[in-house]
């Protein structure tokens, strides 16, 4: 439950390593984009049922009402989305006749053509005025918007014609490509009693996807049906595909052995891990990505803000044996993470910084902290003039993901004479009141990578940020972000955001653990199912999911 | 000054029906078998990890290992030793009923005998409010509670005292009914004649006469504690890390059903087995004492 | 009668009162209805601002209850997390547990008279023993771990005849089921585990008030004078012994209901029914204020009508009652 909330914000901004990537590979308009399955492998009709974490609250992905991860999986096949990610990172367009070209640099001016089969399930076409109604609403400051990411840089919309809009931007927006995603029909919403904000509650109306809606059993499943309106490939060959909430993941290894689900993504953690591998007919894939699993430091905090004790712990903490014991058994390729801005290691560009921490030195610890003051008390727990090395460490109550996790770290700082206390709470307790707050002094935290490393890890460690729950402040830093998110040359910015990276490794407002593996679990009948690490998620090729013949 | 020998004969009668009472709990065969499991576990719980080579927070090299000679329940997926986990566990969630059926019946024998003692408003005060707490959907209220408890950072003593809020009311009714009943006969109308304080009275007449169904309930109770601690931490509003408790360790274990089976089914069977020698002690002291109450759970 | 029960209900309306502002405040002081907003990085200050004062969080508790009270007597649950009324939710749910509840009490009422009928007729034979160990284990059996026990039998079981004969997850499949015939036989086949589960933990308790009301009846005066007047054995104990050992039951039956509750909880959870339980956990995980409030006022407001039943049966079966 957690998860889906720490990984709800990120998946939500849009497309850098991604954007980076098609801006160097220059990726040609691709039929066929989605995924590699044809039609010859698939058996006609059947039933897919996905195991789903959340249920929806309503279909309007942009709203922070609906904004979480179980949403974008419904809507993924549902709206128009200008482009989506392939697993490699790299963007196809699916709604749009062509890559979205560069008019004028300066100021910058881009243009989109829709593809022109691109057609709502009730047969009208999609045009720009679905844009035009999409970004009205997200830029009107009286909404409810989870994101205006990129859209606030918009100064004027022009809508050339039917399929043709051109957007002027105020300032240099480099990451335009991941702009109009999961766009709902606005005649729909116009005409639904509700409008923006919950005229999409019940029903997401009618599809430019693959997949069209069919119905919402609350608190159980949703059903999409083929839409006969698609005319990209590949078509669905299934007769309906499932989802089914399964808010209690408890529950996943029993419905994936009693086959009452077929496909479900997850978290890939050590229990879940070797209760799946345990069970007969299921193919399990793992992914990384840009998503990680990192430490938080709280700098405002008065044990925590000095930086002897975070450098401390970071020599105290055995990286590697976390790895070793928590994602290795199931993945023996995983590496611990050293750079906190370019989270995909595997991703071009990305260097390992903050070398003296690569191999855990309890020693160098003890002596960083014997040097601040804080000296051996006759429980092995440090004390400085009085008061004891304790920290609080806030977790989640009940996920037992994180409390491996936090076992071992109490364990290896143990060595060093830190004493950490565990704190748990509610997750929603955790994540929208002690952290944004600052009532914590650390906690373990995921964040979900978007593809845009330099805006994220502005969010993250910008002063100010977002997403900056250890309160982290470097006017070093902060320029260096600045430059990097107006430049649009990808090595320039690639350059400036690992120097952004060695600045952090000085400050340590956080220290990364390692990439966060993905996992699809699926029944072997099944085909055409291609992870995706991106924020797009396995759903993104459902269209060309189905059952061996 | 000595007192009169009618006064005195009240609590010595009492006495020898203690022993009659021990006598036949004796005898109570399931009870006895009960009571020395029961003694076993909690022994072991407190002694065992001094004797077993692992902490329960520590982690050894052997992941998700099979029950063995090293490890006699087997190893979770971080290393850690199943028996000297369930050893605490077991510790904690005995820990906790014992101070639940401490209190609660603590509780309840003040506001029971109050209630019965003085009768009138007092009593239908005291009634009304049993009746509330009894009503109470136990274990929807706790989770309530103990998710904001762990809110503010509460451990696992709050916890039991939050249960023995609700726990109470049972111990009320009975000690009550057996206060109105006792407060008629002659040996505490004797003492009231005489000018006997109230409290003297209650504690050195009512309580001691009451001792047989305040057992009975009291056992009752600790099973009661025990299934409520475990359904809040199954439920994930337990005990904090590193820390455990028998209810936490089956839901930890409880996916592991198929692929680590120990995982599951050794907490799963000593919180059975705790429960059960409970529940047989219950009956037999039922019987000891020949209340009439039979057995229910909460 | 008709007195006794207008007696009740006035009793019971103070008692409802009470128990709205301790559970009001329990959740209140528990949740923060704004938590998923905040969370937002999107969301502006002035419209969280916006959104605690439509709530009336800035108020203070009393204020903050007095008009939730007002709302709630007038119908209004309020909405939750999602926008959509809380009745709605609690209505769904209900129809969900009821199903599991009703189903498991009847069987389980069963299942209580002939194992405790037979153990009691049948006293000191190895048939009483067995049936009280049995009740005794089930009775200490905490539902969570009965229910997983059930789950891997059952699935074990299904893997080993390669059929999917009990299902384990929610209390309808997913696909499209079309007809009646389907829709039960769908229906009834998820209830199989979670009802079991839950009649077998009620079950124990029930048996053992069974059976003792039974040999209670058994030595009973008028069932001598019955055998004396020459009805047969079976007439005996039938027509006198057991109508008369059944008084009992049926109010034990009622006032149980808060133990059905807490079972539930359990069981839904554990086979992902979207019931009453399961609704009450997420809400509190997701800090949805409204509904976990609404939830718990509904929930001590059955017990009360439960256990106002439980009296209203006993005083119509006892006569004797209704005068004390």
């Amino acid at each position: 439950m957690s998860d889906s909330r720490t990984r709800k914000p990120a998946r939500l901004l849009v497309s850098v390593v991604a954007t980076l990537l098609a801006l160097s590979a220059c990726s040609a308009i691709d039929e066929t984009s989605a995924g590699n399955t044809t039609t010859a492998e698939r058996a006609a009709g059947g039933e897919i049922v996905f195991g789903a974490e959340d249920e929806p609250s309503g279909f309007n992905y942009a709203t922070s009402k609906d904004s979480i991860l179980g949403v974008r999986d419904v809507v993924e096949n549902l709206f128009f989305f200008a482009a989506k990610s392939r697993p490699d990172g790299t963007l196809y367009y699916e709604g749009l006749a062509a890559e979205p070209a560069i008019v004028s640099d300066q100021p910058q001016i881009v243009e989109w053509k829709i593809n022109p089969d691109s057609t709502w399930s009730d047969g009208t076409p999609v045009t720009t005025q679905d844009i035009k109604y999409y970004f009205d609403n997200v830029t009107n400051p009286k909404n409810d918007v989870a994101s205006r990411v990129g859209y606030d840089l918009i100064s004027k919309l022009d809508l050339v014609d039917a399929k043709t809009f051109r957007a002027t931007f105020r300032s240099r927006y480099g990451d335009f490509r991941g702009l109009w995603q999961a766009v709902p029909q606005a005649a729909h919403l116009k005409s639904t009693p509700g409008g923006w904000e919950n005229g999409l509650n019940n029903d997401p109306g009618p599809s430019a996807g693959p997949y069209k809606f069919e119905r919402w059993t609350k608190g159980e499943s949703i059903t999409l049906v083929p839409n006969p309106q698609w005319k990209l490939q590949p078509k669905p060959t299934v007769d309906r595909i499932v989802f089914r909430f399964l808010p209690e993941s408890s529950t996943i290894p029993d419905a994936l052995r009693n086959q009452e689900i077929n496909i479900v993504e997850a978290q890939a953690q050590l229990d879940l891990m070797q209760d799946l591998q345990h069970v007969d007919g299921l193919k399990l894939e793992i992914s990384t990505g840009p998503r990680f699993e990192h430490l938080v430091l709280n700098h405002k905090d008065p044990v925590v803000g000095d930086p002897a004790v975070r450098k401390a712990i970071a020599h105290a903490l055995d990286r590697d044996a976390i790895v070793k014991a928590l994602v290795a058994p199931f993945q023996p390729e995983a590496k611990r993470l050293d750079n906190m801005v370019l989270t995909n290691a595997q991703a071009p560009g990305s260097e390992p910084h903050g070398e003296q921490y690569h191999s855990a030195d309890p020693e160098a610890a003890k002596r960083i902290l014997q040097y601040a003051g804080w000296i051996p008390g006759p429980n092995g727990v440090r004390a400085k003039s009085g008061k004891q090395l304790t920290i609080q460490f806030s977790a989640v109550a009940g996920n037992q993901r994180q409390e491996q996790t936090l076992e071992l770290i109490k364990n290896q700082l143990s060595k060093v004479g830190i004493n950490l206390t565990i704190d748990t709470c509610p997750a929603a307790c955790l994540f929208s009141d002690r952290l944004p707050a600052g009532k914590f002094q650390i906690t373990l935290k995921g964040f979900s990578g978007s593809p845009f490393p330099v805006a994220d890890a502005r969010a993250r460690f910008g002063t100010g940020g977002g997403d900056n729950y250890s309160k982290y402040s470097n006017a070093r830093f902060d320029e260096l972000a600045k430059q990097a998110a107006e430049t649009l040359q990808a090595q320039e910015q690639i350059r400036l955001a690992n120097e952004m990276d060695k600045v952090l490794w000085e400050d340590l407002p956080m220290l990364p653990l390692f990439q966060r593996p993905d996992l699809v679990a699926y029944r072997a009948s099944l085909v055409g199912i291609e992870p995706n690490g991106t924020r797009d998620g396995v759903l993104w090729n459902a269209a060309g999911w189905g059952l061996s013949k | 000054m000595p007192e009169p020998l009618l006064l005195t004969g009240a609590p010595r009668q009492s006495r020898s029906q203690l022993r009659l009472a021990m006598r036949r709990f004796v005898r109570h065969r399931a009870a006895m078998a009960g009571t020395v499991v029961l003694v076993l576990v909690f022994g072991a719980s407190l002694i065992g990890p001094h004797f077993t080579p692992y902490g329960f927070a520590e982690l050894t090299e052997d992941y998700s290992q099979p029950p063995s000679a090293e490890h006699w329940m087997g190893t979770d997926a971080i290393g850690h030793d199943l028996l000297s986990q369930v050893l605490r566990a077991s510790q904690k969630s005995i820990q906790i009923a014992l101070v639940v059926a401490a209190l609660s019946t603590f509780i309840g024998v003040l506001i029971g005998t109050v209630a019965g003692y003085y009768r009138g408003w007092v009593d239908t005060l005291l009634s009304r409010m049993t009746d509330l707490v009894l009503v109470v959907p136990v274990l929807a209220v706790l989770l309530a509670a103990a998710n904001s408890i762990s809110q503010r950072g509460g451990n696992w003593f709050l916890v039991a005292i939050l249960i023995a809020l609700f726990l109470w009311p049972t111990v009320a009714l009975v000690v009550r009914s057996t206060v109105l009943s006792l407060r008629e006969q002659d040996f505490v109308q004797a003492q009231v004649a005489i000018g006997a304080s109230d409290v003297r009275i209650i504690v050195k007449h009512l309580i001691p006469n009451a001792v047989g169904p305040i057992a009975v309930s009291a056992t009752l109770l600790v099973v009661t504690a025990i299934l409520l601690e475990s359904s809040l931490a199954f439920l994930g509003f337990g005990i904090a890390p590193p820390d455990t408790s028998l209810g936490k360790l089956v839901a930890v274990g409880q996916t592991a059903s198929s692929s680590r089976p120990w995982l599951f089914y050794f907490p799963g069977v000593v919180l059975l087995v705790i429960c059960l020698c409970v529940n047989f002690v219950g009956d037999g002291l039922r019987d000891a004492f020949d209340t009439r109450r039979s057995g229910g759970r909460a | 009668m008709l007195r006794y029960i207008l007696k009740r209900l006035a009793a019971s309306v103070p008692m409802m009162l009470v128990a709205s502002f301790a559970v009001f405040c329990l959740v209140a002081l528990s949740g923060d209805p704004l938590a998923r907003l905040r969370e937002q990085p999107g969301v502006s200050a002035e419209a969280i601002a916006a959104r605690s004062e439509a709530l009336n969080l800035d108020q203070p508790l009393i204020v903050r209850y007095l008009g939730w009270i007002t709302n709630v007597l007038q119908g209004n649950l309020g909405l939750s997390l999602d926008g959509e009324p809380v009745a709605d939710k609690l209505t769904r749910a209900f129809s969900v547990t009821l199903r599991l509840v009703i189903a498991a009490a009847v069987v389980a009422i069963l299942l209580a008279v002939v194992v405790g009928v037979l153990s009691a007729v049948r006293r000191y034979t190895v048939w009483d023993y067995s049936a009280t160990f049995a009740a005794f284990v089930f009775f200490s059996m905490p539902v969570f771990f009965l229910a997983g026990v059930l789950k891997d039998l059952a699935i074990r079981l299904n893997e080993a005849t390669g059929h999917v004969i009990f299902t384990t997850v929610g209390e309808r499949g997913s696909g499209a089921v079309t007809g009646l015939l389907d829709t039960i036989s769908d229906r009834a086949g998820h209830m199989v585990l979670p009802t079991l589960t839950l009649v077998l933990v009620t079950f124990a308790a029930w048996s053992r008030y069974q059976r003792a009301s039974m040999l209670e009846i058994l030595g009973a005066d008028f069932m001598r004078t019955a055998r004396a007047k020459g009805v047969p054995e079976r007439s005996v104990l039938l027509r006198h012994g057991l109508r008369n050992a059944l008084i009992p039951l049926t109010t034990i039956v009622a006032v149980d209901f808060a133990t059905l509750v807490n079972g539930s909880i359990v069981i839904e959870t554990v086979y992902a029914w979207n019931g009453l339980g399961r609704l009450f956990i997420t809400s509190l995980q997701q800090g949805d204020v409204q509904l976990s409030t609404a939830w718990l006022l509904i929930a001590a407001g059955a017990v009360v009508v439960f256990n106002l039943v439980a009296d209203i049966v006993y005083a119509l079966l006892d006569p004797r009652i209704r005068h004390a």
